[in-house]
């Protein structure tokens, strides 16, 4: 009974599992991919999205889509984002993933955003290219009226033939449509004012926003910031694209049901916009006429004074000279003046106090060049015309600085140092110079250098070798005997001539047996005893002795313990008998 | 053979000798130019002494090239026998230019091995170096050779080899300064030290006439037409190749 049960059990059990993976592998099939772009029209610098969503019933594994480049658009970031919404209808599940990139309008023209790959299960699948327009602001529709995007931004400058270091002022105006709430904007890095002087201007109000009209659309307008650019040469200078990231929320359509339904009825985002590149012509300052320039452009004041009238000799005294007004005065160099003889000048120094506030820079920068009068007297500095630039009137201005004077004291230290001073003279050398000739070469390069320093590593090596040989004189009997062979073969050569004298043949002899014999023994590391002349010459030819060597030690050996035993002959035959056993010691040295 | 080349040796000293005695009384007879231009020659031709640039240095100071004046008085200030007198003209020298820089005193040890080679010598520490090596290898044989001594002999040469490597050392170091760095002056009124070597880069100084700078060989080693100097308060940067003396 258990038993039936159990089987009915497990074919239903069966059935359903089965059931259950069909509807899997069913669904598995069942997703959607599409890719979408929030406008196909759009204008330089404004900003849209490409939106790709994958929907299906059941999606295990879908990976990050991957966006290649796209001509005459700029990806924000290779990174989407990523939103998931989840429905069910009628108990089945529909899940709906949508990837977003941003993308801003770089190129005027008719562009193709290339397929957008995304593994969905292991999977690789594409979506379809999309086509794009992209459009110049202002550019004719096809109906002829001008379009312009919803919001987009524009940087005005007061004036486009400026000469250099003339102050313009570069304003960054937000144009947005009605129904469009800005909410807050946020510069970003990259705009590029080459060959000007920029300053931002400090605005004391919030952006105001006015209504124009525009076209024949209401706009609104609002000023977001001002900077002041001054020219640093002449020619075409570019203000670059000016990046600008705005949150923005923008009320529902009055015919979207669903407007105000869900949440707050509004739709806040980001938008990231770039003005259009502005050019300038910026035209040449005209020629200085028989004055001091100082690069001074601008509704200028210019005075110049002396810290003091009178100093004692080596002290300092400071020449001030004092730009204030209106204009370029971060710009403005240093007047080289002319300055009397005998002066002695240390580094000039240079001090600034710059307004930002309002539309324009204004403020002072003050020139102190630090002197001391290296002798008594009266110093004068003649006066000198210095010129500026009057932007209004595109002339230059002469103001005339009067003389200045100024008295030294004298100083008793100064008199010493001038007492010195007159003493210390350059002096010639006569007579005999010691002569030198240039040596060309380092010491490291030197011949000399490196014999030198080969001299102890040759006496090392030498030295080493020696080492080696003393320690095994000490520690090996073989070789120390076979190393003092000779030396105790020629003593007992020497020990047989003085025997001569005594004319005791038996002892000459003796001992010229002992030399050779032992001479053969120590070279062939034999014992010296219990051997006979016979063996010791047997072992010495296994050993490698030479025959006619043998057979002439044989004879020697033999004659010396013949005569020992029955001594006859004179002293010339004993000298002779001692030459030819040493000469046979040195020709056996060389064999064994 | 000997004797030939050392006849050939002083008869070619007692030529440039001759020269010099002559350039002297043109020196004296305020014919300053002539005088520099027979001087030049002598230098040209691998002579050189104490006595040469500080004459040299004279008649450049009398034709108010200061910095040039300035430049052969500093090279007289390396010769022993000229020294004292070249000190007192810089000293001269140096009072009569329009500006002077503030001077930041160089690092310790680069005072330490520029000490070092005033006072001794490239190739005095390098004989010291190779004198001290003589000895330790002495020592060090002699330890193996007598047993007696054989701890103090061991001990003594490796303190001797040691001085000589550290001596070695600072040889390396001293050669290394010498052929990386030289010393030049700035010869012309003033010149713009910039911060890269061209003349559109921002200057990150003026040098004026008389401005001793340190000139770094390896760093300016193929740019031409510019040097990577360090000025005296210094500021670093690259100036004109046609601003500067150097040696």
């Amino acid at each position: 009974m258990i038993g039936r049960t159990g089987l009915n059990g497990l074919k239903r059990l069966s059935g359903l599992l089965i059931l259950i993976l069909m509807a899997q592998n069913v669904a598995a099939q069942e997703f959607q991919l599409q890719a979408t772009v929030s406008e196909s029209r759009i204008f330089i610098g404004e900003q849209f999205t490409l939106d790709v969503e994958v929907t299906g019933s059941s999606m295990r594994d879908v990976g990050l889509p991957v966006i290649s480049s796209i001509d005459g658009v700029r990806i924000l970031s290779t990174t989407p984002s990523r939103s998931t919404s989840i429905s069910i209808v009628n108990g089945r599940t529909t899940t709906s993933t949508t990837y977003s990139f941003n993308l801003i309008a770089r190129e005027a023209g008719n562009f193709t955003i290339p397929p957008v790959r995304l593994s969905i299960d292991g999977e690789e699948r594409t979506t379809n290219p999309i086509n794009i327009e992209i459009m110049e602001r202002g550019q004719l529709s096809e109906d002829g009226r001008r379009q312009r995007p919803d919001i987009y931004l524009e940087v005005s400058v007061d004036e486009m033939n400026p000469v250099p270091g003339q102050q313009i002022v570069a304003s960054l105006n937000l144009f947005f449509r009605q129904g469009i709430e800005v909410t807050s904007f946020q510069p970003t890095a990259g705009w590029r004012t080459d060959g000007f002087w920029t300053e931002e201007l400090q605005n004391v109000r919030q952006p105001q926003a006015e209504t124009v009209i525009i076209d024949g659309v209401r706009y609104r307008t609002a000023t977001l910031m001002s900077y002041a650019l001054f020219p640093s040469r002449s020619g075409q200078l570019t203000l670059s694209e000016f990046p600008l990231n705005v949150g923005v929320r923008t009320q529902p359509s009055r015919n979207d049901p669903f407007g105000s339904f869900f949440g707050s009825g509004s739709n806040q985002r980001r938008v990231s916009l770039e003005s259009e590149p502005v050019t300038l012509n910026v035209t040449p300052l005209p020629a200085v006429q028989n004055a001091v320039t100082m690069n001074a452009v601008g509704d200028l004041r210019v005075e110049r004074r002396l810290s003091d009238s009178e100093i004692i000799t080596g002290e300092s005294i400071e020449l001030i000279t004092k730009i204030e007004g209106t204009g370029n005065i971060p710009l403005i160099r240093r007047p080289e003046f002319s300055l009397p003889d005998g002066l002695e000048l240390y580094t000039p120094q240079e001090s600034s106090n710059i307004e930002r506030s309002g539309l324009t820079i204004r403020g002072e920068k003050t020139f102190t060049e630090l002197m001391a009068a290296r002798a008594p007297g009266t110093y004068i500095i003649p006066a000198e015309r210095v010129a500026v630039f009057n932007p209004q009137s595109r002339q230059y201005r002469y103001i005339t600085l009067p003389e200045l004077r100024f008295e030294a004291l004298p100083s008793e230290n100064n008199q010493m140092a001038q007492v010195s001073l007159q003493t210390a003279r350059l002096q010639p050398v006569t007579g005999l110079a010691v002569w030198r000739i240039d040596s060309a070469g380092s010491v490291f390069g030197s011949f000399w250098f490196w014999f030198l320093l080969l001299i102890p590593a040759g006496v090392f090596v030498v030295a080493y070798i020696k080492r080696k040989e003393v320690r095994r004189l000490e520690t090996d009997i073989e070789f120390s005997r076979k190393y003092y062979a000779e030396d105790r073969a020629m003593e007992k050569c020497r020990l047989a001539r003085t025997l001569v004298e005594k004319n005791d043949a038996k002892e000459i002899y003796g001992t010229l047996h002992e030399a050779l014999f032992n001479f053969i023994a120590d070279r062939l590391a034999l014992p010296v005893a219990g051997l006979s002349d016979k063996e010791l010459l047997e072992r010495a030819s296994v050993a490698g002795m030479p025959e006619p060597l043998r057979e002439k030690s044989r004879i020697m050996l033999d004659k010396c313990a013949t005569i020992r035993y029955a001594p006859t002959g004179s002293a010339a035959d004993f000298r002779q008998d001692i030459i030819k056993a040493e000469a046979l010691i040195a020709e056996l040295k060389e064999s064994i | 053979m000997l004797a030939l080349l050392w006849l050939v040796l002083v008869s070619d000293i007692f030529a440039q000798q001759s020269r010099f005695d002559e350039a002297n009384s043109l020196l004296e007879q305020n014919k300053y130019r002539d005088a520099i231009e027979l001087y030049k020659s002598i230098a040209d031709d691998g002579y050189h002494s104490g006595a040469l640039w500080l004459n040299m240095a004279v008649a450049y100071s009398q034709i108010d090239s200061l910095g040039v004046s300035k430049f052969y008085l500093m090279k007289a200030q390396t010769y022993k026998e000229t020294k004292e007198l070249a000190n007192e003209g810089l000293e001269f020298v140096n009072e009569r230019f329009s500006r002077r820089s503030a001077v930041l005193p160089p690092l310790p040890w680069d005072r330490f091995f520029q000490h070092l080679a005033d006072r001794f010598g490239l190739w005095a520490i390098t004989l010291y170096a190779i004198l001290f090596l003589y000895l330790g290898v002495a020592l060090i044989i002699g330890s193996w050779f007598r047993k007696d001594f054989r701890k103090l002999l061991t001990k003594s040469g490796y303190t001797m080899i040691g001085l000589a490597v550290i001596l070695f050392l600072f040889a390396i170091i001293i050669n290394y300064q010498q052929n990386r760095y030289g010393t030049g002056v700035m010869v012309e009124r003033q010149g713009s030290v910039f911060q890269q070597p061209n003349e559109q880069s921002a200057v990150v100084s003026i040098a004026y006439e008389g401005y001793t700078l340190r000139v770094d060989f390896a760093e300016s080693d193929g740019v031409e037409n510019w040097k990577y100097v360090r000025l005296e308060n210094g500021m670093f940067g690259w100036i004109s190749e046609n601003s500067l003396m150097i040696f």
